[in-house]
């Protein structure tokens, strides 16, 4: 906020830059008002925004984590893909097995 | 961060080092401060494992082993022993389940903002009510596959595996079974179980711990302590609001997060009704993000690198590399962006992983902030579109998941984004694309201490100038030497436990305790910026459009290489990598 030269001018342009200030302030949460609540709402409702916004929506995911350790998918990626593929490298080791044969020790109950 | 290049950021071999900076600068403050959470993490979660830790992760090596020796394909006990592996967390442990509600962050509304931070019990009974209808729904379609599941396999197992016809079925049966239980566990069931909450008793404690926090370190590092006091609670209220504004449901889904509106509402304050004086000795931008610097750099687990073997090392680590560099002197010959920093803090961001680097960069070369918040703001913007874009056009072109996944993982900025994208593959695409996105997150810690040398040895120096191997060590940047320890440490803590290891420190010690302790300090970092931001220099700084472009050309470059490597690693070289994980 600049100060004019004059007290009594200093006093007013204070007032308006102020008062100014204010509405802009007003303006710009009215434009985030405005893209949250109109603008982003339609455009996920565009045709080929949609399929991919109703599959977000629907798994969970969180589009604003910017940080593996921040998402449970990465867990859960993570966890299931290395042992997916040590269960290859394992099965790749023993060679064939003979078909049929039971789990020895199978969990009980279910995770997560 | 600099208001502007200053005569002292250029090296000239007169810097000396006293023992006095290990309490007087900052950079050490941030070391300590990081690194004392990081015990306190330790010895919260380490004496208290889940009961049945080391049993149950016994029990469930040999039920995946027995299981991939017994079929062709994953069966129903492999699933059901993965997801028991996966659900044993530290941080489900009811200590860790009150230290979440301490640093937890406000709540997710769509309407009403004021349920971010209360929710009734009533409310949420209605919210339950409405959910309940679509969850049960989704149960009993868990429970069809899941029978049908088990049918077709032991249908199959009858056969003694070897009809491919009946394998066929029951793999067919199986991968229904799990799209179901996505489906079952995803937002329907958050919504039909959500309970009532109070968040602002805890939010105020926090205040009160991170003010008395950051204060113990400004009395040495020449901040006004009480000033630091008396203005600390306006930054933390506007990171209040910027979470709340970012979790409302719109923004969220479009992966406008709390970050991005901390700085937008900071610039908002601080370029209409101005930033009152009294929180100026509170914007301490380097200090809050130093310290988060230190703790990310305990997410830097370098045995994350192998998670998927070796084509994974290589679309990332070979592509990441040479994106940034070739982005960078695209910026610096062809562009001619004025600022090296920002030209490096875009590059970073766009080549590796979206806000998490640009914030490790940015602090590794001393960019402004207004540097930060351009590459910040672009991150986020061109993550939108290419989260909506990029698994439009996979599917639409018919992409195999495993290409399709490596290239979400490799291109996208964020992880939020990149597991949102993947989702619209399935759950191997996803997978297989937070996997990748894991990897590139890693490499951060190799960029930022490369970005740091490089600048303290080649640009923050005179022309013609060779820059002794002293004077890099004067000039380095030290905070750095603190997110690299905690790397190392916790990489090798996390490969001393085995198995355990993620149970306790990746499910545990992070997630369960930095990492939600890190967001709030990146958060207030933010807010501080956008405090003390000037439209009018983020102008200056965006001049021609230069930052755009170059954010444009490299994801272009980056698109294209990426999708190259990703082809030849998974489809020619390491074929039976793809073949394992479309099992």
């Amino acid at each position: 906020m600049t100060a004019a030269a004059h007290p009594a001018d200093r006093h007013i342009a204070g007032a308006g830059s102020r008062l100014s200030g204010w509405i802009r302030l007003a303006l710009g949460l009215g434009a985030i008002w405005l893209l949250a609540f109109v603008v982003l709402p339609w455009g996920a409702g565009l045709g080929p925004v949609r399929p991919v916004m109703e599959v977000l929506a629907a798994s969970g995911a969180e589009a604003t984590q910017y940080f593996y350790t921040q998402s449970e998918e990465t867990a859960r990626a993570q966890m299931y893909v290395r042992n997916t593929l040590s269960s290859t490298r394992s099965d790749a080791r023993r060679g064939p097995q003979p078909a049929g044969t039971a789990s020895p020790a199978s969990p009980s109950r279910s995770g997560q | 961060m600099p208001e502007e290049a200053k005569p002292s950021d250029v090296v000239a071999n007169h810097g000396k080092w006293e023992w006095s900076e290990l309490y007087r600068k900052e950079d050490w403050w941030a070391i300590w401060l990081g690194f004392l959470v990081l015990l306190v993490g330790l010895l919260l979660f380490l004496p208290r494992p889940p009961a049945g830790m080391h049993e149950t992760l016994a029990v469930t090596d040999a039920a995946l082993a027995a299981e991939a020796a017994r079929a062709p394909f994953q069966t129903l006990e492999w699933h059901e022993a993965n997801d028991t592996r996966g659900g044993l967390r530290a941080r489900n442990e009811p200590f860790a389940k009150t230290l979440a509600k301490w640093l937890g962050t406000p709540g997710g509304w769509t309407a009403n903002p004021l349920e971010s931070l209360y929710l009734s019990e009533a409310a949420a009974a209605r919210r339950r009510a409405a959910a309940e209808p679509a969850y049960r729904e989704a149960q009993e379609a868990t429970g069809r596959a899941l029978a049908e599941a088990r049918e077709a396999q032991e249908r199959a197992a009858a056969a003694e595996f070897a009809n491919p016809e009946l394998n066929d079925r029951a793999e067919t049966a199986i991968r229904q079974w799990r799209q179901a239980r996505e489906t079952e566990r995803g937002s329907v069931r958050t919504r039909a179980t959500v309970k009532a909450y109070n968040k602002i008793p805890y939010l105020a404690g926090l205040l009160v711990l991170s003010m008395l926090f950051f204060a113990v370190g400004t009395r040495f590092i020449g901040i006004h302590t009480a000033r630091f006091m008396g203005g600390f609670w306006f930054v933390f209220l506007l990171a209040v609001a910027a979470w709340v504004v970012g979790a409302q449901s719109t923004l969220k889904d479009w992966g406008f997060g709390g970050l991005i509106w901390a700085i937008l509402g900071g610039m908002l304050i601080s370029n209409t009704v101005g930033v009152p004086g009294f929180v100026r000795e509170a914007l301490q931008t380097e200090y809050y993000i130093k310290t988060g610097l230190v703790l990310l750099g305990a997410e830097i687990l370098f045995s994350k690198i192998l998670a998927i073997g070796q084509p994974g090392i290589f679309v990332t680590w070979l592509v990441t590399p040479v994106v940034l560099v070739l982005t960078f002197l695209f910026g610096q010959r062809v562009l001619k962006i004025e600022s090296k920093t920002l030209n490096i803090t875009v590059s970073a961001d766009m080549s590796v992983c979206g806000v998490s680097a640009a914030i490790a960069t940015a602090a590794a070369c001393r960019a402004k902030k207004e540097e930060l918040t351009i590459a910040v703001g672009m991150s986020m913007l061109f993550t939108a579109v290419m989260m909506i874009a990029l698994p439009s056009f996979i599917v639409y072109v018919g992409m195999h998941p495993v290409l399709g996944g490596a290239w979400i993982g490799g291109t996208v900025d964020s992880t939020g984004a990149v597991v949102a994208a993947g989702a619209f593959l399935g759950e191997t695409g996803m997978f297989v694309a937070a996997t990748i996105k894991m990897i590139q997150n890693v490499m951060i810690g190799v960029i930022a201490f490369g970005v740091a040398v490089y600048w303290c040895s080649r640009v923050d120096c005179l022309p013609g100038q060779k820059v002794s191997k002293m004077e890099i060590w004067y000039r380095f940047p030290k905070f750095v030497l603190g997110f690299i320890a905690a790397s190392i440490v916790f990489s090798a803590i996390l490969a001393a436990m085995g198995g355990a290891g993620d149970v306790m420190i990746d499910q545990g010690v992070l997630r369960g305790f930095s990492v939600p302790i890190r967001d709030w300090f990146f958060i207030l970092a933010f807010s501080s910026i956008g405090l003390s931001t000037n439209f009018r220099e983020m102008a200056h700084q965006f001049k021609g459009g230069k930052p755009a472009i170059l954010y444009v050309c490299g994801q272009s470059l980056n698109l294209a290489l990426t999708l190259t490597v990703a082809y030849i690693m998974f489809f020619w070289v390491f074929p039976g990598v793809t073949e394992s994980l479309m099992k």
